[in-house]
């Protein structure tokens, strides 16, 4: 099925490529920055982010650049190419970390397309894009939301982070094809998209999403059947044994899968063009929202309540008055029990988190599982010589002769409530058209690089933030044309 | 136990990024104004030859550089923008083609080639004129910086390496040197006030370890008269670490350390010295990273001086040199003698009568008595030097030398080759996940030569 899809992208790439001979207009776009920042508090001080370490007042520094070249050929195809590095470092951790932590340059792609449309080619009414690029359904976001293409399904957990890549439009977060039509104040987009970050890769979601804008109102939707065409079938799915309460049949398989369904509604609400303030910035006291259900299906213990699968954003643009550009605070709530960590998803051979050894009962050890994490998972390294159990007043063992407190606290993996809200400020004000300010304050999905493996391009495995008390801030001064 | 004072607090570090930001913010420009974008690239292949090295056994096993073959190509861009009257941004990449040293029989057959990608910059710039001459100038973001634009080698102390341990860096056409890639990570903020300059300097270190570290540095050059010119600087290198106990440990930092690369060395003091008394007690001296820096140097323009014009080149005839000292404070055992931190090097500009654009021999004297071999400090953020394990051939090499030539020919191809003895660190061989960091030219009788074709725009 899969094979048949490529072939048939490819053709039609080769289609519409095919042709006489077009004059080609090409325009350079370029973006440079340098950023830092600290994390100024974590909870979680065992290092189960996937840093292995202890990350309270570690430093955060990065500085980057990246080309990208858009071609207009003849009147009805544009095409793009382009690429970027940046400077990663580990997390620094504690001092003997800080004494041997590395850097890595990390490049990337910001496109790599070919578009036809037909129409304005700014605002065109039809457009088919094949390729690498970047989509951005709610470009409202700077930091929580997006839900609907980004991250798993089941589980269902969310990323965001200072200036995350799929908030920004000028680096390609999808690949695969997009068919965009307009007509008015309605648009809608049917999206294949290619799985190339998260195992088992390379398969393909087929998402579709519209809009609708009513005055200073604008409403949308959507829905992805995330994974629908897979890869290969067998990575898929994973059985997993549970207790049932029943004594006659105490256990029963459940077979959990990494596809399915999510669901999203947002709108935004510029307030400004029902008031009649003077002196308000462009995007100043614009209220924004996205919810979404993470899988429509229910299923097994781990998946039984829709109500824990469903994260809601809401944001708002604060006035300033012209002094910033945007100066918005989001906040989102997500009711999720399980730990927000990527390290059962991860296999061994790519994203493995540290100390995580995702172990279902089929089809092969290190298949990407769709199983949130446990105990066992996650303090395998610190507790549990043989069993990954709580004593029955929910107290772990530590190898080092410890007790910890789990249930009811923020170490508790399996039933995490206290990271259940998030929140970020956000400020941005560009000068003279190239030049750009942004910093931000948050507690949010930010997922620290780790300490003492390779530096992958996904960054850490888990989270770093548990509870209402952790927050980290970044800034980001940088020149773009 | 002594103890060095360190620098410290997080808040300063913080304060000091925040005041460049704001320093910024500041500044507000016309809605829309156009941008002039220029492009600079290059491209280059160069090679050489270490001809002799004399340490056949430091480093990896079987790591002899003798007759070793050196070779890398590369590429980079900047797109430069003038946004404004007063601002402008500078962004590029690049990357090299990095060979490993061959090394030996086993070296070779296990060789590799690795790419290092990098940033020319991410800057923003702004320029205040202020009268007809003079202007101010404030740097931000990630940029070259290279305060004595005659080196080509040896030199550039202020800036370049750490001062515990006293490292020098040098090599062909190093981007230290080369004003093309970034080797500063903070912000810059210079005034030129008729021949006189001034730049303070913010650095966030992001060459050697420990990362992220503020140094400070105040550096200054005056133009006295058309042929003479001086400068002095001084860095407080490490200024605000951003973890002092890293930076400035104690004693009990054995739980910090990584074994990694240091087998055949002596692994005892780790991170303080172990000074043995006259009466044979053992005092465990302590100490820092961070450390201050003081430079002095001189041009003198002896074409101008003395009136010459042609057949004589622009380049010749010029005499320049730097002075530094590489840590004021003294420690037992390592850092006992001032002198012994104080690096100088002297270069000259021969005539090349136009055949040349630069001509130059370069001399260096420093004469520390510690193993050239920074691993220590580059693997694990020590301020102690290495001491060789046996068998290690520890002479070290005071006198340096440095012969450097490179034309420019219709305006952008360039050809370049140096013939040297400077202190050339190259990479390992494939089965060590770092750089060797013992200087692989020893003595008087070891020496190198490269040569470089570029093509730039």
């Amino acid at each position: 099925m899969s094979s048949s899809l490529r072939l048939l992208l490819v053709s039609a790439f080769c289609v519409l490529s095919a042709g006489a001979e077009e004059t080609v207009s090409i325009q350079i776009h370029g973006q440079g920055w340098t950023e830092m920042g600290r994390v100024m508090h974590v909870t979680d001080t065992l290092g189960g982010a996937g840093t292995g370490v202890n990350l309270n007042g570690n430093w955060l520094q990065t500085s980057g650049a990246q080309f990208t070249a858009v071609a207009g050929i003849g009147e009805n195809f544009e095409g793009a190419f382009g690429f970027g590095g940046y400077q990663v470092y580990h997390s620094q951790g504690n001092a003997k970390q800080q004494r041997t932590m590395r850097s890595i340059f990390q490049n990337f792609i910001t496109e790599a397309r070919m578009t036809w449309y037909h129409g304005d080619r700014n605002a065109p009414e039809f457009s088919l894009t094949f390729g690498n690029f970047a989509y951005n359904y709610n470009p409202q976001v700077k930091n929580l939301g997006l839900y609907l293409l980004r991250g798993p399904v089941y589980p269902g957990y969310l990323s965001s982070g200072f200036k995350d890549f799929k908030t920004d439009t000028t680096k390609g977060n999808m690949l695969g094809a997009r068919f965009h039509h307009a007509a008015g104040n309605f648009q809608q987009d049917l999206l294949f998209a290619n799985e190339r970050d998260l195992p088992p890769t390379f398969d393909w979601s087929v998402a579709y999403i519209a809009r609708y804008r009513m005055g200073a109102l604008e409403i949308g939707g959507g829905l992805n059947f995330y994974r629908i065409l897979p890869n290969d079938s067998k990575l898929e799915t994973v059985k997993n044994i549970e207790a049932t309460g029943d004594t006659l049949h105490p256990q029963d398989t459940v077979t959990y899968s990494n596809q399915g369904t999510k669901l999203m509604g947002m709108f935004s609400v510029d307030f400004k063009r029902w008031i009649s303030a003077t002196g308000l910035g462009t995007h100043d006291l614009k209220l924004y929202g996205e919810a979404s259900v993470l899988g429509v299906k229910d299923y097994g213990s781990y998946y039984d309540d829709i109500w824990r699968r469903i994260p809601v954003m809401l944001g708002f643009n604060i006035p300033t008055f012209g002094l910033l550009d945007y100066f918005s605070l989001e906040v989102e709530w997500y009711g999720s029990k399980y730990r927000n960590s990527l390290g059962k998803i991860g296999n061994f051979n790519s994203l493995s988190q540290p100390n995580v050894a995702p172990s279902p009962v089929e089809p092969l050890p290190g298949a990407p599982s769709p199983v949130p994490l446990s105990y066992e998972d996650y303090y395998h390294n610190y507790a549990f010589n043989n069993t990954g159990t709580l004593d029955s007043v929910g107290r772990l063992a530590l190898r080092t002769g410890d007790t910890l407190q789990v249930r009811g606290t923020s170490w508790d993996v399996e039933n995490l409530v206290t990271d259940n809200w998030k929140w970020s400020l956000y400020l941005e004000k560009t000068l003279h058209n190239h030049l750009s300010f942004s910093a931000q304050i948050a507690n949010d999905h930010f997922r620290p690089r780790p300490a003492s493996t390779a530096i992958n391009e996904q960054g850490g495995m888990a989270e770093a933030f548990t509870t209402p008390r952790d927050w980290y801030f970044m800034f980001r001064i940088g020149y773009f044309f | 136990m002594r103890r060095a004072s360190g620098y410290s607090s997080n808040m300063h570090r913080l304060i000091g990024w925040l005041l460049a930001i704001l320093l910024a913010v500041p500044f507000h420009g016309a809605a829309t104004e156009s941008i002039t974008i220029q492009y600079h690239g290059a491209g280059w292949i160069q090679f050489g030859r270490i001809e002799h090295s004399t340490d056949t056994v430091s480093g990896p096993a079987e790591y002899n550089l003798n007759k070793n073959w050196i070779q890398n190509t590369g590429g980079q861009i900047t797109a430069v923008g003038k946004v404004s009257e007063n601002w402008e941004g500078g962004l590029g990449l690049g990357a090299i083609q990095v060979s490993n040293p061959r090394g030996s029989l086993v070296g070779a057959h296990t060789w590799s080639n690795t790419w290092n990608p990098f940033v020319t910059e991410a800057r923003l710039t702004y320029s205040q004129p202020i009268g007809a001459k003079n202007k101010l100038q404030l740097t931000f973001g990630t940029f070259p910086y290279v305060y004595n634009a005659d080196v080509k080698n040896f030199g550039l102390y202020l800036t370049r390496g750490q001062v515990y341990p006293g490292t020098l860096f040098s090599g062909f056409e190093t981007k230290h040197v080369q004003p093309t890639a970034a080797t500063q990570v903070g912000g810059l903020a210079r005034i030129q006030l008729g021949g006189f300059q001034n730049d303070v300097l913010l650095n966030s270190e992001t060459e050697t370890k420990p990362y992220f570290d503020i140094s400070v540095a105040d550096i200054a050059s005056y133009q006295i008269t058309p042929w003479l010119q001086v400068g002095g600087g001084v860095n407080f290198y490490r200024l605000l670490p951003q973890n002092p106990d890293v930076t400035s440990p104690e004693k009990n930092c054995a739980g910090e350390w990584s074994e990694n690369n240091l087998s055949d060395g002596d692994e005892q003091e780790h991170c303080y010295i172990l000074d043995t008394l006259a009466n044979s007690t053992v005092d465990t001296v302590t100490g820092s990273m961070s450390g201050t820096k003081l430079m002095g140097r001189f041009r003198i323009d002896f074409r101008t001086l003395l009136g010459l014009s042609a057949p004589f080149g622009k380049q010749d005839l010029i005499v320049y040199g730097e002075a530094a000292i590489v840590g004021l404070t003294d420690y037992p055992k390592y850092y006992d003698d001032v002198w012994q931190r104080a690096p100088i090097m002297v270069g000259v500009n021969l005539p090349a009568f136009g055949y040349l654009d630069k001509f130059c021999v370069e001399v260096e004297y420093y004469g520390s008595k510690n193993y050239p071999d920074y691993v220590k400090a580059e693997t694990n953020a020590s301020w102690v030097p290495r001491v060789p394990g046996s068998g290690v051939n520890n002479s070290r090499n005071d006198w340096k030398w440095s012969l450097y030539a490179s034309r420019v020919l219709m305006g952008h191809l360039r050809l370049a080759g140096q013939v040297a003895n400077d202190h050339l660190v190259i990479p390992a061989p494939p089965a060590a996940s770092d750089p060797d960091w013992a200087e692989a030219l020893t003595t008087p009788k070891d020496w190198y030569w490269m040569l470089k074709l570029a093509y730039f725009f």
